[in-house]
Parts: structure tokens; C-alpha cells; sequence
């Protein structure tokens, strides 16, 4: 009887580290192949220089400091992703 | 999941059979019990999943906006980018092993929440401070802002705070108890 519970004890265990183990695969390949399969984007500064980057510096740039958008195949600017960056905020 | 949900329910039926309510209605808590402590482990697991894949894919993004943050030291940037991933991954790998080492469990979750702890103290602190707000890329989700990131990590800090408390209840008798790694001795 002893050992029984014993064992299931044991099989209990197994299967919540591998649930575990699952869900954390899953979140974490889940969000790399998402990640891979959307289209390059690029940000670009609102200040009128235009200027390009992949991660903009807003600091003290104000609102509405970069927007981001889909970068076609010829390095041209596409759509609007709809994203912002904004520098400084009142909120 | 459905074989745990099913030994689990096993044991409930089991327990019917002996006509005993107050056994059934201890059994069904125990079951519903067990079954939020193992829904929270998985998605605080889930939620550093994300965030880990997101600092690792978007390494120099990640580290740029470590750079630039004026809360931080620049020089500390590149090792931050890559240690602060890291300790999540390890936390991780200690709670998804800490099934079998109860232990191990409970010490990952208390670094857990102590993590989630300084996370959520970080974007207070630039909530309180907005002239000095840094890249939204250093959150969980460069998208969102910081008043979201804010209020997702309260969340968290509450699902942590649920799984922790269910831990030390022992209601989770097979799990948390680790007391229950020799089930027959007393």
C-alpha cells in the first residue's frame, strides 16, 4: 500500500515537471517562431530628419518621438505598424 | 494534464464510494486547490518564457535600451542584457524541477517574487519619475506602456503571491509537502 502511494506520489510529480517543462517550451518557442515569422520593421524619428533605426532614442524627444513601420524588400518604408515611441510623458 | 486530472478525480471517486460528504467535499477543495497551484506555476512559467525569448531575440534592442536608461549605469548594459534573461531561465528551471525536490520549488518561487518584486518597484519608480522614463522595450512587451506594464506585472506579483500561498497550506498535500517525499514514514 505504502509503496502504491508512494509511486503515485512519484508519477504525480513526473508528470507536473513535464507539464511544466511543456508549458515553458511552448511559450518560449511559441513566441521565437512568431517573432520570426513577422515582417522586418524599422522606426523612424518624427523630429523631420527622417533618420532610421532599430531602436530609437527618445529621450527627452517628446511625444510622438518615432513611429514604426514595415520595411519592404527594397528597403523602402511600407505601412505603419501602428506602434509609437513616445520620449518624454506626463503620464 | 488529462492523466494528472484523472488520478486526480480517481482519488475523489474513490472517496465517494465510502458515502462520506465531508471526504468528497475535502477531496473536490484539494482537487480545485491542486489544480490553481499547478494553473499558476504554469503561467508564471509562461510569462518568463515570453520575456526571455523577447530579450533573446531582441538582444541589442534589449541592451540599447538598458544603455539609455539614465536609472541604470551604461557600462552594465551589455552584462545586464544577458544576466537578467539568464536568472529567469535559471528560476525556471528550478520551479519546473522543484516538482520533484518540493524544496527547490519553493525556493524558486520566493526568487520569483522577489524579481517580479524590484520589476514592479523599477516601473513604479519611472511611473513616480516620467521625465526620466526609459525604452517601453525593457518591459515585458516593448508595445505596451509602462502604466500597462505596470498593472500586468501587479498581476503576476498576485498569481506568484497565490502559488507561494498554496505552497506553504499544504494543500496541495502531493506537491507542496515536502514531507511527502517519503509518503509512508511518519
Amino acid at each position: 500500500m505504502v509503496l502504491l502511494i508512494k509511486q503515485e506520489v512519484i508519477m504525480k510529480r513526473t508528470l507536473l515537471s513535464l507539464i511544466a517543462l511543456g508549458a515553458f517550451v511552448t511559450s518560449f518557442a511559441g513566441t521565437i517562431v512568431k517573432e520570426m515569422m513577422q515582417d522586418p520593421t524599422i522606426w523612424e524619428y518624427n523630429d523631420g530628419t527622417h533618420d532610421r533605426t532599430s531602436n530609437p532614442d527618445c529621450r527627452g524627444a517628446g511625444p510622438l518621438c518615432a513611429t514604426e513601420y514595415f520595411l519592404n524588400e527594397d528597403g523602402s518604408l511600407g505601412a505603419a505598424t501602428g506602434n509609437v515611441r513616445n520620449g518624454v510623458r506626463a503620464n | 494534464m488529462a492523466v494528472l486530472l484523472l488520478l486526480m478525480l480517481n482519488d475523489v471517486k474513490g472517496n465517494m464510494k465510502t458515502r462520506e460528504p465531508i471526504v468528497v467535499v475535502i477531496k473536490i477543495y484539494w482537487l480545485v486547490a491542486e489544480i490553481m497551484y499547478v494553473l499558476s506555476i504554469v503561467a508564471l512559467l509562461g510569462v518568463f518564457a515570453y520575456f526571455c525569448a523577447m530579450k533573446v531575440r531582441h538582444y541589442a534592442t534589449f541592451q540599447e535600451g538598458l544603455a539609455l536608461a539614465p536609472q541604470l549605469p551604461t557600462v552594465a548594459a551589455p552584462y545586464l542584457a544577458w544576466i537578467i534573461p539568464l536568472v529567469c531561465f535559471a528560476v525556471c528551471a528550478m520551479i519546473i524541477y522543484g516538482f520533484m525536490q518540493p524544496r527547490l520549488l519553493k525556493l524558486g518561487l520566493w526568487i520569483y517574487l522577489v524579481l517580479m518584486v524590484l520589476f514592479t518597484a523599477f516601473i513604479g519608480y519611472i511611473l513616480r519619475h516620467p521625465v526620466d522614463a526609459p525604452c517601453e522595450c525593457l518591459g515585458l512587451d516593448e508595445n505596451w506602456r509602462w502604466k500597462k506594464h505596470f498593472w500586468v506585472n501587479t498581476g503576476i506579483l498576485t498569481i506568484t503571491g497565490l502559488a507561494i500561498w498554496l505552497h506553504y497550506k499544504r494543500i496541495v498535500a502531493t506537491i507542496g509537502n515536502e514531507h511527502s517525499e517519503n509518503p509512508g514514514k511518519k
